[in-house]
C-alpha cells in the first residue's frame, strides 16, 4: 500500500523542482542567459501588458530607487531617536558612519570629515544594489552599466565640485593645465588640458562604472549558471557549488562597494589642494 | 586604469592637435606632426610621473 505522506512529499517536491526548473529556463531563454529573472520580468512574462511592460523596461530604476527608499528611512528614522545614550537603530548607524568617517580621514585627513556622509552613502547604496542580486526574485541594478555609469557620473561630479571648492577656480584651472612651472610646461598647456579632462570627465566615470558593471553581471551569470548546475546534476549535488557561489558573491560584492568607495576617496585626495601649490606658497615672496 | 589611458591618450591627443590644428587649420608644416605627438608622450610621461608621485606622498603621510 502507497504511503500518502510520501506520495504528497514526493508530488510537492516535484512541483518545486518544475517551478524552479521553468525559472532557469526561463532565465536561459528569455534573458540571454544573463541572470536568474526578478519578479519584474515574470510579470511581464505572464501578464504582458502595457505596466508590465513599462516596470520592466524601467526595473533598474525600481529596484535602486527601493534600495534609496530603504536607506533613507534607515536614516530618518536612525536620526530621529535623539537620545544621550544611542540605542537600537541609531547606535547601529552610528557605529557603521563612525567607521566609514574614520577610513575616509585616514586617506583624506581631519578635512575628510565634510566628504565622509557622500562616501558613506554611496558604499550602502552600491552595497546593498550588490546584495539584492542574492535574494531571489530580486535583481542587483547594478549589474546593468546604466545604473553604475549615472553613479559614477555623480562621483566625477562631486569630485569636480570638491576641486573647485577647495583650490578655487584659478588653482583648479592650473592643476587642468598640469600646474606649469616653467615655459616647457606653458608649451605643454594645451595637452595637459586635454589629457587632464580626458581623465577627470572620462577615465573616472568609465574606470569607476566598468569595474562595477563587470563584476557584478559576472556574479548573476555565476549564479544563474551555478542554478543550472544544481538542476542538472544527479541529488543537486550542484547546490552546494551554488551555495560557494553565493558566498562568494556576498564577499565580492562588499569588496566591490568598498573598492568603490575607496576610488572615489582617492579621486577626492587628487583635487584637493597638493604639494605643488604648498610648494608655491612656501617659494613666493612675502607681501 | 587611469594610468593607461593617460599614456594612450597624450600621443594620441598629440596626434589629433598637430593633425587638425597645427597643419591642417594654421597650415604649419608636416614636421609639426611628429613634434607634436612627443609632446604627446612627453605630456602623459609627466602626467603619471605626477600621479605616482602624488600617490606616494599620500602613502608617506598615512603611515603610521
Amino acid at each position: 500500500m502507497a504511503d500518502p505522506i510520501h506520495h504528497e512529499t514526493t508530488h510537492a517536491t516535484g512541483a518545486i523542482h518544475e517551478a524552479v526548473h521553468e525559472v532557469v529556463q526561463h532565465a536561459a531563454e528569455h534573458h540571454e542567459a544573463h541572470e536568474l529573472p526578478n519578479w519584474i520580468t515574470l510579470l511581464n512574462d505572464h501578464f504582458d501588458t502595457g505596466w508590465t511592460h513599462f516596470l520592466h523596461q524601467w526595473e533598474n530604476v525600481i529596484f535602486s530607487g527601493a534600495i534609496a527608499c530603504l536607506i533613507s528611512l534607515v536614516a530618518i528614522r536612525a536620526a530621529k531617536k535623539d537620545t544621550l545614550i544611542p540605542m537600537g537603530i541609531r547606535n547601529f548607524v552610528e557605529v557603521l558612519f563612525e567607521a566609514i568617517e574614520a577610513f575616509v580621514t585616514g586617506i583624506l585627513g581631519p578635512h575628510g570629515t565634510k566628504h565622509a556622509p557622500f562616501l558613506g552613502t554611496l558604499f550602502f547604496y552600491v552595497l546593498l544594489q550588490n546584495w539584492l542580486g542574492l535574494v531571489p526574485f530580486m535583481k542587483s541594478p547594478t549589474s546593468a552599466w546604466s545604473t553604475t555609469v549615472a553613479i559614477a557620473l555623480v562621483t566625477m561630479v562631486y569630485v569636480q565640485i570638491t576641486g573647485i571648492r577647495e583650490q578655487g577656480v584659478w588653482h583648479y584651472l592650473k592643476h587642468l593645465a598640469g600646474n606649469p612651472q616653467n615655459i616647457f610646461g606653458i608649451i605643454l598647456i594645451p595637452l595637459m588640458l586635454v589629457i587632464n579632462l580626458i581623465l577627470e570627465l572620462g577615465a573616472v566615470p568609465f574606470s569607476l562604472s566598468l569595474r562595477l558593471f563587470a563584476n557584478i553581471s559576472s556574479e548573476d551569470r555565476l549564479l544563474l549558471n551555478f542554478a543550472q548546475l544544481t538542476l542538472g546534476s544527479p541529488f543537486y549535488i550542484g547546490f552546494f557549488f551554488q551555495l560557494f557561489g553565493n558566498m562568494l558573491a556576498i564577499i565580492f560584492s562588499l569588496v566591490q562597494a568598498f573598492v568603490f568607495m575607496l576610488l572615489s576617496t582617492v579621486y577626492i585626495s587628487l583635487v584637493l589642494p597638493h604639494e605643488d601649490h604648498e610648494h608655491e606658497a612656501e617659494t613666493a615672496p612675502a607681501h | 586604469m587611469m594610468l593607461p589611458l593617460i599614456l594612450f591618450g597624450g600621443p594620441v591627443v598629440g596626434y589629433l592637435i598637430g593633425q587638425y590644428v597645427l597643419v591642417d587649420k594654421f597650415g604649419w608644416g608636416e614636421f609639426c606632426l611628429p613634434v607634436s605627438v612627443g609632446l604627446g608622450f612627453v605630456a602623459a610621461g609627466m602626467q603619471t610621473v605626477k600621479l605616482i608621485q602624488r600617490i606616494r606622498n599620500y602613502e608617506s603621510h598615512n603611515k603610521p
